[in-house]
């Protein structure tokens, strides 16, 4: 053992001592070659004369794309379709290619993608702090053909290339991304309840699409299906990243799986029809539902969460009963010792927990307090709800005797339906409750 | 066991000695073909840099993007505008180098001034929610951030000079250390994370805000900050509002500063604060360090005016058309006939925003006596301009006996449309803050002026 020990300890000095010129494995030390990769990629770049069709998703927010032209001199311009002024507007600002953990492409001036990146939510309603958490520096992946693919350095997110078309790049440089963004808005402004048919076992099921195209951090541009399944009262949902382009939303990503078919894209199939397409091409029409699609009662604490009763005396939905005890209520309130104001009262619907939360807003003069009041709720299978008093906190059980015309003698008594309810002047959507033991005793509110 | 260890050991490091001795060829690394990043550009800007900032003060900006400039992981900083670089390196050329190049001389310009200027578009946040405006580092670099949003307004501007003569003083601190009785005057009280101290709290304790209270650096940069952008009239005024033992804090930090500008750096800090502040007044147009804005807040409480008596009349001289009403004033006091009075001073006494009273001090023997005219006053914070209006009440006693006498002086002030302002203009003997006066709007030449209290 002890020789052993010994011999090999001399083998491995010996080996240690062994000494020969260095010779790489490649041709080239490594800043040549990595001095090529930069050379080649700015080439790559710069060498496309009609520009890149770029997209990306963003790890808090929705998806954003961009046409951009890149020059040798390290100049880049670009639209984007961040909102109207980005898609009709070019602008111009530096890029350049530098080493860092590999190659990388910097847009090393304010432009409209650094926009993404800008903690300042002033900039376009980022996080504070961390915008949409979308990066400025996008490390080099691959390239072939016609097009070239970074990731970004932090945060990860692709943003793929594609080498435009003289087309393409005619139309991004007359306001066309304008157009397409707004025949996408159009189709669902006119399409209220549009929905696709979806074949599952022996029943076709209809999935309810919705679109968000605002900068909002949370849900903005992002693509919804949300509908029952085949049983008929399971819900299912599933959203997508999504970018503009001029053929119209592009899907970001594979997260669109619904009734366990994968949605990867949607098109324009021909001037007024929209389809999406799954992971095997296969085609589904987007048609237009007379009213939603889903029952209320299957959606409320889950896709909506709150019901919205404004600060009104009369809106559009409330009943008779509703409206005479509502006054009620708010005299007993105004007269009871406090001066308080019933005004605003929101719902909030949790459909696991099965928990209502009842908040109302009752200013004394000018110093706003909200009174919670705590209920479970069942939910019968016909859509039937039956509310049950829990309790209160400090404001909210100083208000209860005050609402007993509201509360006490109906909401905590009665069993009541919901269902759709659109405003025949705004077109906005709400919920409306009827009670099914007084039915003048109706409410209704904003949809959230 | 122990042997062998021992010859092993021998003979591994006879080996490894040998082998040591050993020479291959020089080491052969062409640094020509290193990527550097070192973006340039030759537009009109580069060229305003480099003709402007770089080659008279080695002074370079970087304004394209660089994370590893701000150094934090944790931050997201937006990159800048590049048509905002400009304007804010003349603002910093305005409101900082100019005036230590006027005071301080090119030599020391050259010597201290951050060869490093690193520009960003949005602040930079930090996880406990404040964000950063600027920093400093080494002695040669300054960063700033937020400068997607610059505007010449004076909120705007004066903020970030504040930034830039803070982050300076940290050069300078790092060139020349702070001398140490600094800390001892709010010692023990320095507190971090100092976002934990509120700010009334650090202005109990002597500091200008809860950022000061967190280490005796920041305070010292505050200190200095504060004094040459925000104005003498603000630190006095932010003095005077805090308990006896803060204010005696903050006015032993001020002489702290202006000392340590004179025996470091040979630097005159009262003329380099005047520097700065005539900046803001004349060319951002600040209205919150001026003068009128102060007197509207009642923070200088008079002005006492003595031509024949005070030296600064004969070194920065008087208006004629002041002095002719002083001078005539007084003659009717002491020629009137038969109370042989000798005459004093004019002392305006601001008694509150919208009110002033004018004391004559008149003697006769070795007896003194005050004589008092009222007058409503109102000031514009905007504009500057005052308005003085003499009581229609008639006067009695003093003020009834000397009422012809003085009138050529209560006719001036009552009949003109004053501006109120830093005045003597060319004042450079002493704080900026020791004389005030007004000129009549629209005939600059025709003013008075007179030492302030508070």
């Amino acid at each position: 053992m002890k020789r052993l020990i010994f011999l090999f300890a001399c083998l491995f000095i010996f080996a240690g001592c062994k000494k020969s010129s260095f010779v790489s494995k490649f041709d080239e030390d490594p800043e040549v070659r990595m001095g090529e990769a930069i050379a080649k990629v700015k080439n790559i770049l710069s060498s496309a004369e009609n520009g890149w069709i770029a997209i990306t998703p963003t790890a808090d927010g929705g998806g954003y794309s961009f046409f951009m032209k890149f020059d040798a001199a390290e100049n880049v311009k670009m639209y984007a379709d961040l909102n109207d002024a980005s898609s009709t507007t070019e602008y111009a600002s530096y890029y350049r290619v530098k080493q860092d953990q590999g190659v990388d492409l910097v847009f090393d001036t304010f432009n409209y993608i650094t926009m993404l990146n800008d903690p300042d939510p002033a900039t376009l309603g980022g996080n504070r702090g961390t915008g949409f958490k979308s990066d400025v520096d996008f490390i080099y992946d691959r390239s072939s053909g016609d097009s070239i693919i970074f990731t970004g350095k932090r945060y990860r997110q692709s943003l793929k290339m594609v080498k435009a078309t003289a087309t393409q790049r005619a139309a991004y440089e007359s306001a066309g991304l304008k157009t397409a963004i707004d025949k996408v808005k159009s189709f669902f402004s006119t399409n209220k309840y549009p929905y696709i048919e979806i074949v599952s076992g022996t029943s076709t099921i209809k999935a309810g699409i919705s679109i968000n195209t605002t900068n909002n951090v949370a849900g903005g541009k992002r693509l919804t299906l949300t509908g029952v399944l085949a049983d008929g009262v399971t819900t299912a949902t599933a959203s997508t990243k999504f970018a503009f382009t001029l053929d119209g939303p592009f899907l970001l990503g594979t997260d669109l799986k619904y009734s366990s078919i994968t949605f990867v894209k949607i098109l324009w199939k021909d001037a007024s029809t929209l389809a999406l397409y799954d992971s095997t091409g296969k085609e589904y029409i987007v048609k237009n539902s007379t009213a939603p699609l889903t029952p209320l009662y299957l959606l409320l604490g889950a896709s909506y969460g709150n019901v919205v009763l404004p600060n009104a005396t009369t809106y559009t939905g409330w009943g008779s009963e509703y409206i005479s005890r509502r006054a009620t209520a708010a005299s007993a309130m105004l007269n009871g010792g406090y001066a308080l104001r019933l005004e605003q009262m929101t719902y909030t619907f949790n459909n696991t927990t099965k928990k209502m939360t009842l908040k109302v807003n009752m200013p004394q003069n000018a110093t706003q307090y909200v009174g919670t009041l705590n209920y479970t709720y069942t939910r019968g299978s016909d859509g039937i709800f039956k509310f049950t008093y829990v309790d209160a906190d400090g404001n909210g059980t100083l208000i209860v005797p005050f609402m007993a015309a509201l509360l006490g003698q109906r909401l905590n008594v009665n069993t009541f339906t919901v269902d759709y309810l659109s405003d025949p002047i705004s077109g906005g959507l709400y919920a409306q409750f009827k009670s099914i033991e007084n039915p003048n005793f109706t409410f209704s509110g904003a949809l959230q | 066991m122990k042997n062998f260890i021992k010859n092993s050991l021998a003979l591994a490091i006879i080996l490894t000695i040998a082998t040591s001795c050993r020479k291959t060829e020089d080491l052969d690394v062409d640094f020509n073909k290193y990527n550097l990043d070192m973006p340039e550009t030759n537009t009109d800007l580069d060229k305003w840099l480099n003709t402007n900032l770089l080659d008279p003060y080695n002074m370079k900006v970087i304004y394209r993007y660089n994370r590893y400039y701000y150094g934090d992981a944790a931050a997201d900083v937006a990159p800048l505008k590049p048509e905002n670089v400009r304007p804010m390196m003349q603002t910093v050329s305005d409101g900082y180098l100019a005036p230590y190049l006027k005071i301080a001389g090119l030599d020391f310009v050259q010597r201290t001034n951050p060869k490093e200027w690193v520009l960003y578009g949005s602040a930079k946040y930090q996880t406990d929610g404040s964000a950063i405006a600027g920093t400093a580092a080494g002695g040669r670099r300054v960063t700033l951030y937020g400068l997607n949003s610059f505007s010449l307004a004076p909120s705007f501007v004066n903020s970030r000079l504040y930034v830039i003569h803070h982050e300076f003083t940290h050069i300078l601190n790092q060139t020349v250390a702070i001398p140490i009785d600094f800390e001892a005057i709010s010692g023990g009280t320095y507190k971090q994370p100092w976002t934990l101290t509120s700010a009334a709290t650090a202005k109990d304790n002597g500091f200008l805000g809860s950022y000061a209270s967190g280490s005796p650096t920041e305070d010292y940069a505050e200190t200095t900050a504060t004094l040459l952008v925000s104005g003498q009239s603000y630190y006095d005024n932010y003095a005077n509002t805090s308990n006896a033992t803060a204010k005696s804090r903050l006015k032993l930090k001020e002489s702290n500063v202006v000392n340590y500008f004179n025996t470091a750096f040979g630097i005159d800090f009262r003329k380099l604060q005047k520097e700065v502040q005539n900046y803001l007044k004349n060319t951002i147009k600040d209205p919150s360090i001026s003068f009128g804005y102060w007197l509207n807040r009642n923070l200088y409480k008079s002005m006492t005016i003595n031509l024949d008596n005070d030296v600064t009349y004969s070194t920065y001289g008087i208006s004629d058309q002041f002095r002719t009403a002083y001078q005539t004033s007084k003659a009717n006091v002491i020629g009137l006939s038969g109370f042989n009075l000798g005459f004093g001073s004019v002392k305006l006494n601001f008694t509150s925003a919208t009110a002033m009273t004018m004391d004559v001090n008149f003697s006769q023997g070795t007896t003194n006596y005050v004589a008092t005219y009222n007058f409503t006053m109102s000031v514009n914070d905007a504009t500057g301009a005052v308005k003085f209006t003499l009581s229609s009440t008639a006067p009695t006693g003093n003020a009834a006996l000397l009422l012809t006498s003085v009138q050529p002086l209560l006719t001036y002030l009552n009949n003109n449309n004053f501006i109120a302002d830093w005045l003597p203009a060319s004042y450079n003997t002493g704080t900026y803050t020791n004389f005030g006066g007004f000129y009549v709007s629209g005939t600059p030449a025709n003013y008075f002026y007179g030492a302030l209290g508070q």
